[in-house]
């Protein structure tokens, strides 16, 4: 059901090892792994899709050129990507940016070849209830959301990425998924 | 507003999930929250149900792969090395080897010009006798030892730390071995040394063994007979020669004092000071 597959970490290892050596072949690997979900993650709070494009370049770019100055990232790889995007949305648009209604009407069911046409029917007659409750949520909830659950990251990276302490984390997960049930019920 | 404990619930279901059980698992843990649970859990998984349009990814990504190339092109790659380690070893030994060679080189090369010194050697010369003094006198025995400024390791010259002075009757001579105060000295040719013939040794202490080890010596000795000292009452002309080596002593028919006696009252033993300003035995016969 995750739309969103990350590579595992023994993987991310292997190809930040091979990375840090600046294997260009393992660097474009790392471009191709990670686009998506850094794409993803600012496409959703960013009503132009040219100026996503740039952003998520821009995000990649310092990637690169961290790994051609020695300056690779040490730990966790998708834990820089992230932190890099959100710096860089906060570059362009300040804290608290919000998912915007047009980039929510881009969010669509996940295409899954296996998926049963009928309840893919249903999903899509879903899908606006879904995004009018996700627009409902504040902008914290809204990232806890995406970043844990469709993302995959953990509460440990979330917490870290968003400056926060693990149990506000918890909290804010708790309230946004306990916000967009009260959305979806009451809608 | 929730309670922690329903907060705490939710959070150790998502994990449960995470790790494989699967929901009506992971609620069972909580019965009191199961309603709730169960809810919050089914509304957790709509999130990732969705997902940007799976063509307008793509697009974006190969809109932004000609940039990233061109940047991974510009990254000099990293050769690997694997004889550097085993370079750096060998240049390491090498180093080691290098100053081993050199401490030893040094400890070696140090000592070399006082090994080669000939007055390391023990010698004992003989010089032509000159008349023992006057029986009546009693020599005091005379032994001085003068420290000198040490000389400095030179090619020429030997390593002497203190100069010997010993001055007094031959008690006894064996062979080659002389005694003098109970000293035995052994000089390397005996002819002209009998006992009762006041001699003096002189000689250069030498401490390092490394220098004096090949002779198996610790001195350069030089055994002279010379002249008795003046006896008791004597003539004072001889002040400026110093000492009871002065000399200046002339007159024969002296014997020679037993080496016990003592001086006679008012004779007392020349000052060791002035034993280095002597000219020996040499000075014997000007007077």
């Amino acid at each position: 059901m995750i739309v969103i597959v990350l590579p595992d970490i023994a993987e991310e290892d292997r190809l930040m090892a091979r990375a840090r050596q600046r294997d260009k072949d393992a660097l474009r690997q790392i471009y191709q792994d990670y686009f998506s979900p850094v794409y993803n993650f600012i496409r959703l709070r960013v009503d132009d899709g040219q100026q996503a494009d740039d952003l998520t370049s821009e995000v990649f770019v310092k990637l690169m050129t961290a790994f051609r100055d020695g300056k690779a990232p040490r730990q966790s790889l998708r834990g820089w990507l992230f932190r890099v995007a959100r710096n860089v949305l906060y570059d362009h648009f300040g804290a608290g940016q919000k998912y915007t209604e047009e980039a929510l009407e881009e969010w669509v069911p996940a295409s899954r070849e296996d998926s049963d046409p009928e309840i893919r029917l249903l999903q899509l007659a879903d899908s606006q209830r879904v995004r009018r409750a996700m627009e409902r949520l504040s902008a914290d909830q809204q990232e806890v959301l995406v970043l844990r659950f469709a993302q995959g990251l953990s509460v440990e990276e979330t917490a870290d990425l968003m400056g926060k302490n693990i149990n506000t984390v918890k909290s804010l997960q708790f309230r946004a998924v306990n916000g967009l049930r009260q959305f979806l019920g009451t809608n | 507003m929730a309670s922690n404990d329903l907060i705490n619930a939710f959070h150790d279901c998502l994990g449960l999930i995470e790790q494989g059980q699967t929901l009506d698992q992971a609620i069972r843990r909580y019965p009191q929250f199961a309603d709730d649970l169960r809810v919050l859990l089914t509304a957790r998984d709509i999130v990732p149900r969705y997902e940007l349009p799976v063509a307008e990814v793509t697009a974006a990504r190969s809109r932004i792969q000609p940039l990233i190339d061109q940047i991974i092109d510009t990254i000099p790659e990293r050769r690997s090395r694997p004889w550097l380690i085993p370079l750096l070893i060998v240049m390491l030994l090498l180093v080691v080897i290098l100053v081993v060679w050199l401490l030893g080189g040094r400890d070696d090369a140090a000592p070399e010009p006082t090994l080669t010194a000939p007055a390391v050697v023990v010698t004992a010369t003989v010089e032509p006798s000159a008349s023992v003094p006057s029986a009546t006198s009693t020599p005091a025995p005379t032994l001085t030892q003068t420290v000198v400024t040490t000389i400095p390791a030179t090619v020429s010259a030997p390593v002497c730390s203190q100069t010997l002075v010993l001055e007094g009757v031959i008690e006894s001579v064996s062979g080659t071995i002389v005694t003098i105060y109970g000293l035995q000295i052994q000089v390397a040719d005996a002819s002209g040394l009998l006992p009762g013939v006041y001699a003096r040794v002189e000689g250069c202490q030498c401490d390092d063994d490394d220098a004096c080890g090949d002779a198996g010596a610790r001195a350069t000795l030089v055994v002279t007979p010379s002249q008795q000292p003046p006896p008791s009452g004597g003539n004072d002309d001889d002040d400026d020669a110093g000492g009871s080596t002065g000399g200046g002593q002339s007159g024969g028919g002296m014997t020679n004092p037993p080496p016990d006696s003592n001086p006679p009252p008012g004779q007392n033993p020349p000052p060791a000071g002035d034993v280095d300003d002597d000219d020996g035995g040499t000075d014997a016969g000007d007077d």
